[in-house]
């Protein structure tokens, strides 16, 4: 398994990265240059780029608007889901009457995808009022079980006789919990952070459902509008895509490490 | 501790991205005034005077005109107070000629525009 | 005599009720902090889904109490419905090109698994894909698949192969490949992410004893690495399952389901029916049958992968 040449391991995966970045690099040269229907052929390189699209994609949609509300929404749902699954991770690695009963109806609200449960929760958010709301869109997603598992895992990890050396020196619970637990299971609450923001800023359907006026949309909302209004393949469209993606890409690069362990555990879990 | 802070790739990320946003906004601020100063002369390089310049703002969709002033002796004109961010500008004398539309493309709403090149007036028959 | 709990000796009466108010507050501590959870997913998963099968059996309407309709909604989709049965059709297709998909992600996890420099980067560009907002993923994809000035097309003109350019997204024939080809392009660095996982749990002294045992690269993969790579398969399969069923933005923003119903999936057609044409209570007739193919296929895969692959909660 040593002696073999390594080039053209690299040559192969130089050109599958090469594919699988061409939509990536297409896009930013179009919003670059703003080639469109009458511009044939596309070439590689652009020709005398320049930024005015994204300035007219700054002005003319809101963007900055859209970007706010993003913001707002993720934030609730990360700020909620870090508690919320924490919370629930030490309840589980405790031991207590009905735990099992619990956990079989965490797993099985596993096995129900939220496409699923669409219909249903756009009534229960009207009942509540929470149409168009900040809370409304942040609700559903406040809390998964994939994170609830790793906080889980992260707690058990915990030596008991740690635990047990705070008891005997008097600590109550909730102190264990914030003094020694806390502090330990730090990767998880990073996991649990970067999944909770990426899918929260990446949800589409959802705030397609809820979202009412065009002041509460999120950038996703924002950027399918957008395609409907103006159909035409202009540079301002692609400008605003790289300026959509642009957020969630530097979040991922900053935590890759964190989210794929994330995504990995949460996969191999049962 | 403050160190490993500092180091951090997330402090160096948003702290740059700060930065970046507020150095930015500074300069905004310092050169959006909303001037547009430039120059109208006819083909062979002579200033016409009180020739009307019309100012425009294009949006994605649609070019409606914003303001309209008259150059002076010199052939300069000068606007103020704009907030447009893609700039039309047109002049034309009644008996002289015309000056066909050139746009502007600024960086942020009102940003200063000094012309270095004049505007053209084209004699029409 | 009073009978005594084993635990109860060598304690005194004093201690085991210090013990016992211990224990109480303990699990009030407890059942106070799953509560919170406990309510979102009731109100958001299990309600909803009980909700979901009792209004596929009435009929709603906003403006009065809704009635029963006992099988009026199924009877309408398995025998009315052409669409229906168009997006099923469509569904299992999508599906079953998760292999593909699979066999690519594994060739490449194999590729960047191979001890060279920089395969952490050739990891996260090929990973990059995912985290990306599925919506700029369709915008992408639907650019690319432009008839006039589309990358595809430039290069098929450009090689000669067509004059005018084949309007990908538009034909009844190619949308739903096309459509199947992006959803792949997404999906793959997931796949590789876990197929790499996997692969990097394989102890390296299992290939080093097949080579010294004379075994060849191509007998080392299919005896070696092909079953010890058995769970990561399946989940994902799994996973490709559960796109199939879930995959909604992508084909919203490039094709919206058209053209006709060619590339609509369960979830788009569900979503159109409640949502544009306010049939809330038909297209819960069709989530139920579309959750219960999930549910099937889902345990299925589980049960054929010999344990427990696990439903991802992929929340997207």
């Amino acid at each position: 398994m040593h002696r073999y040449p390594r080039w053209p391991i690299h040559l192969m995966l130089s050109f599958i990265c090469t594919l699988m970045l061409i939509p990536f690099v297409w896009v930013l040269k179009t919003s670059l240059t703003g080639e469109n229907i009458f511009t044939y052929p596309p070439s590689i390189l652009p020709e005398d780029p320049h930024l005015f699209y994204y300035v007219d994609v700054w002005y003319s949609i809101p963007f900055f608007r859209y970007l706010i509300n993003s913001v707002i929404v993720s934030a609730i749902v990360v700020a909620a889901n870090i508690v919320l699954n924490a919370m629930a991770g030490y309840s589980l690695s405790r031991e207590f009457a009905g735990k099992k009963i619990i956990i079989v109806l965490f797993l099985s609200c596993m096995m129900v995808p939220f496409q699923v449960t669409i219909i249903p929760a756009y009534l229960i958010t009207k009942e509540l009022g929470l149409l168009n709301t900040y809370l409304g869109m942040a609700l559903p997603l406040c809390s998964t079980i994939v994170c609830i598992f790793v906080f889980k895992a992260s707690f058990d990890a915990v030596p008991k006789s740690l635990i047990d050396a705070a008891r005997i020196d008097g600590l109550s619970d909730l102190r264990i919990i914030f003094r020694v637990l806390v502090p330990l299971s730090q990767s998880a609450i990073a996991t649990n952070i970067i999944l909770a923001f990426i899918w929260s800023w990446n949800n589409f359907l959802w705030p397609l459902i809820i979202v009412r006026d065009q002041a509460m949309q999120t950038l996703p909302l924002g950027l399918s509008r957008f395609l409907t209004v103006v159909e035409d393949t202009t540079g301002a469209l692609y400008a605003f895509c790289i300026m959509v993606l642009l957020p969630g890409l530097i979040i991922f690069l900053l935590a890759q490490k964190q989210f794929i362990a994330g995504l990995t555990r949460g996969a191999a879990k049962g | 501790m403050l160190r490993s802070i500092l180091y951090n790739r997330y402090t160096i990320t948003f702290g740059t991205i700060a930065l970046l946003a507020i150095v930015w906004n500074v300069y905004v601020i310092f050169n959006d005034d909303g001037i547009v100063v430039g120059h109208v002369v006819t083909s062979d390089g002579s200033p016409v005077e009180n020739a009307t310049v019309v100012l425009s703002e294009k949006t994605l969709l649609v070019t409606s005109p914003r303001d309209k002033t008259t150059t002076d002796a010199d052939g300069r004109f000068k606007f103020s107070g704009h907030d447009i961010y893609h700039v039309y500008l047109e002049a034309y004398k009644n008996g002289v000629g015309h000056a066909p539309q050139k746009d502007y493309h600024l960086y942020f709403k009102g940003q200063n525009l000094y012309l270095s090149e004049s505007l053209e007036i084209e004699k029409t028959q | 005599m009073v009978w005594l709990h084993p635990f109860q000796v060598g304690h005194t009466v004093f201690e085991m009720q210090l013990i016992k108010k211990k224990r109480t507050r303990e699990l009030l501590l407890i059942w106070f902090f799953i509560t919170p959870s406990l309510l979102i997913f009731t109100l958001y998963r299990i309600i909803p889904l009980l909700w979901n099968g009792i209004l596929s059996f009435q009929f709603w309407s906003p403006y009065k109490p809704p009635e029963f309709a006992k099988l009026y909604h199924y009877e309408e989709m398995l025998m009315y419905d052409d669409a229906f049965w168009q997006v099923l059709w469509n569904t299992i297709v999508l599906m079953a090109s998760a292999p593909i998909g699979i066999a690519l992600a594994l060739f490449i996890a194999i590729l960047v698994n191979a001890r060279i420099r920089g395969r952490d980067i050739y990891r996260t560009i090929v990973f990059m894909s995912y985290p990306v907002m599925t919506v700029a993923v369709g915008i992408i994809w639907q650019w690319l698949y432009n008839e006039k000035v589309g990358l595809f097309n430039y290069i098929l003109m450009s090689l000669g192969i067509t004059d005018k350019g084949i309007p990908f997204l538009q034909s009844f024939n190619l949308a739903l490949p096309s459509v199947i080809v992006a959803s792949i392009w997404q999906v793959l660095g997931f796949y590789m992410i876990i197929l790499l996982t996997g692969l990097q749990n394989i102890p390296p002294s299992l290939y080093e004893s097949a080579a010294i045992d004379g075994a060849s690269a191509w007998m080392r993969f299919r005896r070696i690495t092909l079953p010890m790579l058995k769970p990561s398969i399946f989940i994902c399969f799994v996973i490709g399952i559960i796109n199939s069923f879930t995959n909604f933005d992508l084909v919203y923003v490039m094709t919206q389901g058209g053209p006709g119903h060619a590339t609509d999936l369960l979830v788009t057609y569900i979503y159109t029916m409640a949502f544009k044409l306010s049939k809330f209570d038909y297209a819960a007739a069709i989530t139920v049958i579309n959750f219960l193919f999930f549910l099937g296929l889902t345990l299925l895969a589980n049960k054929a992968s010999g344990g427990e692959a696990g439903a991802v909660d992929v929340g997207k």
